[in-house]
């Protein structure tokens, strides 16, 4: 279960192995906390950055390179504003169905209480922000490790950049 | 009219949101939307003049949900905030080319309105925090936007001064909470104006 | 008396901030910082002996709010350390932007501003 990719740039093979294995179970438990945030603790931040973690795990072992082949760089900036504005369009949602803004127009029946459907607004809400958490951290720890800086010359004053996509 | 208080907040972050998303194909879309924002924006709080208002979020009554709260000095401060903005905007057309991201100004400087309108208008004092801090962040970024030497240890030294400000405003609120137990800021000053005056609340005004 | 403790805490960051050149130390010492106010912010909604602020199917709702430790200051704790991640994510972005112009982390030889 040898991958194209496995000779070139990033850590070794036992990392990037168990980095494929992984990147599914953690992303499918940020999923869980982000769903549940309306009855454990959690929510949507909270699950955006167990998210996050599954994609920069992903970076840290294959490169940039290999992460952009899960989440393409544009991607991610189009998703940023994409979960930010979904979140802003649920709370006019409330102002359309009759009421305040920011209102939790979807009513629950007692039948629901302490299960999932009890969420009302805050399901939609949390999904949007991990969405959002996600892509942003993703590419702040794109934009903060993907720059390297070499320094030359005496006294640290003459500064060379090298751009170094591993 | 009666949804205006958040549309003041509301909509300079859906256009700091928007103008990313389109920007590199229609260049410009930035100008367009930032000017256009803050027109409109200049004139919903033209059209607040006179008025007072106090309007429950979420539809929580006022123990439970955070305000925004309309009065006197909130319409002065808006009038201020939204005409400067405007002119800055309108500025900036010309004055940004100089730069070559300027779609990354725009969106900035949306956040940084929506955050000072936010500041105004709230009646909550840790909605109050919220704000101020986007605002703040936004104007970090803003003043470290060429990315020259002296920007950058501007930039630098004014995050820290800001961050550091910012701690102790939210030492402050913690004080306050635990002294009257509620964020509502007309709550406080009943609290505060039926003699609940003691050390720690002194310590944290 | 453990509400002193958190205090310290703030002290000591600021301590970093004010007193290092390293400009990584001073973020530190901001992080220290609000470390300490969030410490303060939560352990001001301690209730001695209470429970966590989950409600269980089946449980009397007078009962629990009797004996539940105070939310509120925990969900303005979470909203903080937001904020706070992104000072820091800014913070870290123009140290390495710093360090590429400048050449060096040390903050006395930023002196280009005047005034």
């Amino acid at each position: 279960m040898t991958g194209p990719e496995d000779r070139s740039a990033g850590m070794s093979l036992v990392v990037k192995t168990v980095a494929r294995w992984l990147k599914g179970v953690i992303f499918l438990f940020g999923l869980y906390i982000v769903l549940y945030g309306h009855l454990t603790p959690g929510g949507g931040f909270a699950g955006g950055v167990i998210c996050a973690a599954a994609f920069i795990l992903l970076t840290l072992a294959y490169g940039a390179r290999g992460a952009y082949r899960h989440l393409p760089r544009p991607a991610a900036e189009k998703l940023d504003s994409l979960g930010a504005l979904a979140f802003l369009a649920l709370a006019w949602l409330g102002v359309w169905a009759g009421q305040v803004f920011f209102r939790n127009f979807i009513g629950t029946s007692p039948e629901h209480y302490f299960r999932l459907p009890s969420g009302g607004i805050i399901i939609p809400c949390n999904l949007a922000i991990a969405v959002k958490v996600t892509s942003s951290l993703f590419l702040v720890f794109i934009m903060l490790s993907v720059l390297h800086v070499v320094v030359t010359g005496e006294g640290g004053r003459r500064v060379a950049r090298r751009r170094h996509e591993p | 009219m009666s949804h205006v208080l958040p549309i003041m907040v509301a909509l300079p972050l859906a256009g700091a949101f928007i103008i990313p998303l389109f920007s590199r194909r229609a260049t410009w879309l930035p100008d367009a939307v930032g000017n256009g924002v803050m027109v409109c924006l200049t004139g919903l709080s033209f059209g607040l003049i006179g008025r007072e208002s106090v309007y429950h979020m979420g539809g929580w009554p006022t123990p439970l949900g955070i305000d925004l709260r309309l009065d006197g000095l909130t319409v002065i401060l808006l009038v201020a905030v939204n005409g400067i903005g405007l002119c800055a905007s309108l500025f900036s057309v010309s004055y940004m080319e100089l730069y070559t991201s300027k779609f990354r100004y725009y969106s900035l400087f949306l956040f940084m309105v929506a955050g000072m309108n936010g500041v105004v208008i709230t009646g909550d004092i840790f909605n109050l925090y919220v704000f101020m801090e986007i605002a703040a962040i936004a104007s970090y970024a803003l003043v470290a936007f060429g990315g020259e030497q002296e920007e950058l240890e501007a930039a630098f030294k004014y995050a820290v001064l800001g961050g550091v400000a910012s701690t102790l405003i939210l030492l402050g609120i913690a004080l306050v909470y635990m002294v009257t137990g509620s964020l509502n800021m007309a709550q406080i000053a009943a609290h505060i104006s039926t003699g609940g005056r003691d050390a720690p609340l002194l310590l944290a005004m | 008396m453990i509400y002193a403790m958190c205090l310290v805490l703030v002290a000591v960051g600021l301590y970093g901030v004010l007193a290092k050149k390293n400009i990584v130390k001073i973020v530190i010492g901001l992080m220290i910082m609000e470390y300490g106010v969030h410490l303060l912010l939560i352990l001001i909604g301690y209730r001695g002996g209470g429970t966590f602020p989950i409600m269980r199917p089946g449980q009397d709702a007078a009962a629990y709010a009797a004996a539940a430790v105070d939310p509120l200051p925990q969900a303005l704790v979470l909203t903080s350390i937001v904020i706070s991640l992104g000072v820091l994510a800014l913070l870290v972005a123009l140290c390495i932007k710093l360090y590429e112009k400048f050449g060096t982390f040390d903050v006395t030889e930023m002196r280009r501003l005047k005034g």
